[in-house]
């Protein structure tokens, strides 16, 4: 079977399956795997978008959970607002609360991409391990900041008194909401998929491979990566408006560095620059770490060789696995 | 208007430490010629490009290019008002198809690339100007080969595409014909010659048959300055250059 036939194959048997899963985890007994399964899609959707900076753009983030966690805290602020109203003192953060998912999710994706655009503003400026060194640097100020933010919990997180409403639907039904992350997923990904072959995407991949010729060639590159880094960073907090709704709780772990450094995990294992394997990634991580941890608490110690022996043994991850171009060289 | 001045430097300086690349540098290049800087190694030909291309800024003097001021311009905004460049050593986008590659070099030119939705791949507005490019570079087989895995001189002539994609008013070429072979330098030679009235090209070259064959102007440089430009001719006769860089049995 050619390449793209494998392809074709793995992504239809992959989305048949995560469209029929929560039938086959009620008829296995099994349905804790809905609410597992979300978790997954949620985090998928945030490794696609840092493969957008990583993959596509040759952008080594470590930062990336900063939009993530940021995405979460406007939906949880204004869930907490709409439930205690806006604390008097807050400044700023004074705005009307909401629960309204319609409202609440494009506001996290907006000012997560803002967000982004300011710190990727600042850390484009460098490159290299410069760059992973300041967008890490930047990511953990925003760390401490919600760390510090008392009239929001703090260090001990935001409580969600309940999921978003969505357009009557009814999020609180964990099959509900496993549709509505699965749905999110599929458009990113198509998004995705159009934006790396439009115009600008050839773009991004031209200042990957060589930004003094894109230069020479007229592009005007810093513009057009930095739109790239906002992009990914609206993903990331999409990503996070649905973390939040999915746990229905906020807390600053969500930015920790560690958080951006699973989700490089993701890529990486997945397959960096093919966007559909960043989804794998985040499920074989995932997966891993609830079927190990279920066998022995000390589950990091075999989930790590296991991550060397993917990452060492295979160019495009599990990714390029399942499609037959694993090893080097091909 | 043969005469008009397409780009000029005005005393260029450039140092870097105790060395000076330029020194009280004044080209003049008019439009539609073809003008070779020739020097020894060492004597600041690519400081030059580099400089006019805008990667290095003088330390002093000024660059102007079609009637405006650019010395304080991007590399990028110099390439948009019509001032191409090729490197050296190729540089090219080595993952992409020489189709891609061509592909980015028109692109660069036909406005902003803010566009996430159409196919570049299928963009009749980028593959018509990208099949013209291989078929006047003799590159059409290898419009589906991965620049990376190209021949030298198949990377220099894509090279050289790239630069043309974007119907430049002028090209700087800094040793297009480094490192190929003779029938891939002749052909590349030629290519340059059929610029002639159309691009104004300055070519910084060591093959000096090449230079005296399809150049109408010929500077050159010594340690930073220029001690002599002109027609061919003349420059072949000048007793400073037989004595700095010809030798006197030329």
């Amino acid at each position: 079977m050619t390449i793209t036939g494998r392809k074709r194959l793995l992504c239809t048997a992959g989305a048949g399956l995560l469209i029929f899963l929560p039938a086959l985890a009620g008829f296995g007994g099994e349905p804790f795997m809905v609410s597992l399964f979300s978790r997954i899609l949620i985090y998928a959707i945030a490794a696609v978008s840092l493969d957008l900076l990583l993959g596509f753009g040759a952008m080594v983030s470590l930062g990336h959970a900063a939009f993530f966690g940021v995405g979460a805290y406007v939906v949880a602020i204004l869930a907490f607002h709409a439930s205690q109203g806006a604390p008097p003192d807050a400044g700023l953060l004074s705005l009307a609360g909401t629960n309204n998912a319609l409202i609440a999710w494009p506001l996290a994706v907006m000012v997560s991409a803002l967000v982004a655009c300011v710190i990727g503003a600042l850390s484009l400026r460098t490159s290299g391990i410069h760059f992973i060194m300041i967008t890490l640097a930047f990511a953990q100020m925003l760390f401490y900041f919600f760390d510090s933010l008392q009239a929001y919990g703090g260090d001990d997180g935001l409580s969600i008194w309940r999921r978003n409403d969505l357009a009557g639907l009814d999020l609180a039904d964990d099959t509900t909401f496993y549709y509505v992350c699965l749905t999110s997923l599929g458009i990113f990904l198509l998004l995705c998929r159009r934006l790396v072959q439009s115009r600008f995407g050839m773009v991004i991949r031209g200042c990957a491979q060589n930004e003094q010729r894109m230069r020479a060639l007229g592009f005007p590159t810093y513009r057009y990566k930095l739109l790239c880094f906002a992009i990914a960073g609206a993903g990331a907090g999409l990503a996070g408006a649905l973390i939040a709704n999915q746990t229905e709780y906020v807390s600053p772990s969500l930015l920790h560095w560690t958080r951006s450094g699973e989700l490089l995990v993701m890529v990486i294992l997945g397959g960096m620059g093919t966007l559909i394997g960043p989804v794998f990634g985040a499920m074989t991580l995932l997966l891993g770490e609830d079927v190990l941890a279920m066998f022995t608490e000390h589950w990091q110690l075999y989930l790590g060789p296991f991550l060397v022996l993917i990452v060492l043994t295979t160019r495009r991850g599990v990714y390029g696995l399942l499609i037959g171009r694993g090893g080097h060289g091909d | 208007m043969a005469t008009e001045l397409l780009l000029s430097t005005h005393a260029l300086h450039k140092s870097f430490g105790a060395v000076i690349a330029s020194e009280a540098l004044s080209l003049q290049v008019r439009r539609g010629e073809i003008h070779a800087l020739i020097g020894p190694n060492g004597a600041g030909k690519t400081t030059v490009i580099n400089q006019l291309a805008g990667e290095l800024r003088p330390d002093a003097g000024s660059i102007e290019f079609d009637g405006r001021n650019i010395t304080a311009y991007s590399v990028d905004r110099r390439a948009r008002l019509g001032l191409a460049r090729t490197f050296q050593v190729s540089t090219l986008f080595d993952q992409l198809t020489v189709t891609e590659n061509l592909s980015l070099g028109v692109q660069a030119h036909l406005g902003h690339s803010y566009r996430f939705w159409q196919r570049a791949g299928e963009d009749p507005a980028l593959l018509a100007p990208v099949s013209a490019l291989l078929q006047r570079l003799d590159l059409g087989a290898l419009a589906e080969q991965r620049a990376g895995s190209l021949a030298h001189g198949d990377r220099r002539r894509l090279d050289l595409a790239m630069a043309l994609a974007g119907q430049p008013s002028m090209l700087l070429l800094d040793e297009p014909m480094a490192g190929t072979g003779p029938e891939s330098s002749r052909e590349i030679a030629a290519l340059i010659a059929s610029l002639k009235g159309h691009v104004t090209v300055l070519l910084v070259e060591h093959d000096m048959d090449v230079v005296f064959s399809i150049a109408d102007t010929i500077s050159v440089m010594v340690s930073g300055k220029c001690i002599a430009s002109g027609s061919p001719d003349s420059v072949r006769a000048d007793p400073l250059v037989r004595q700095a860089y010809l030798g006197e049995d030329h």
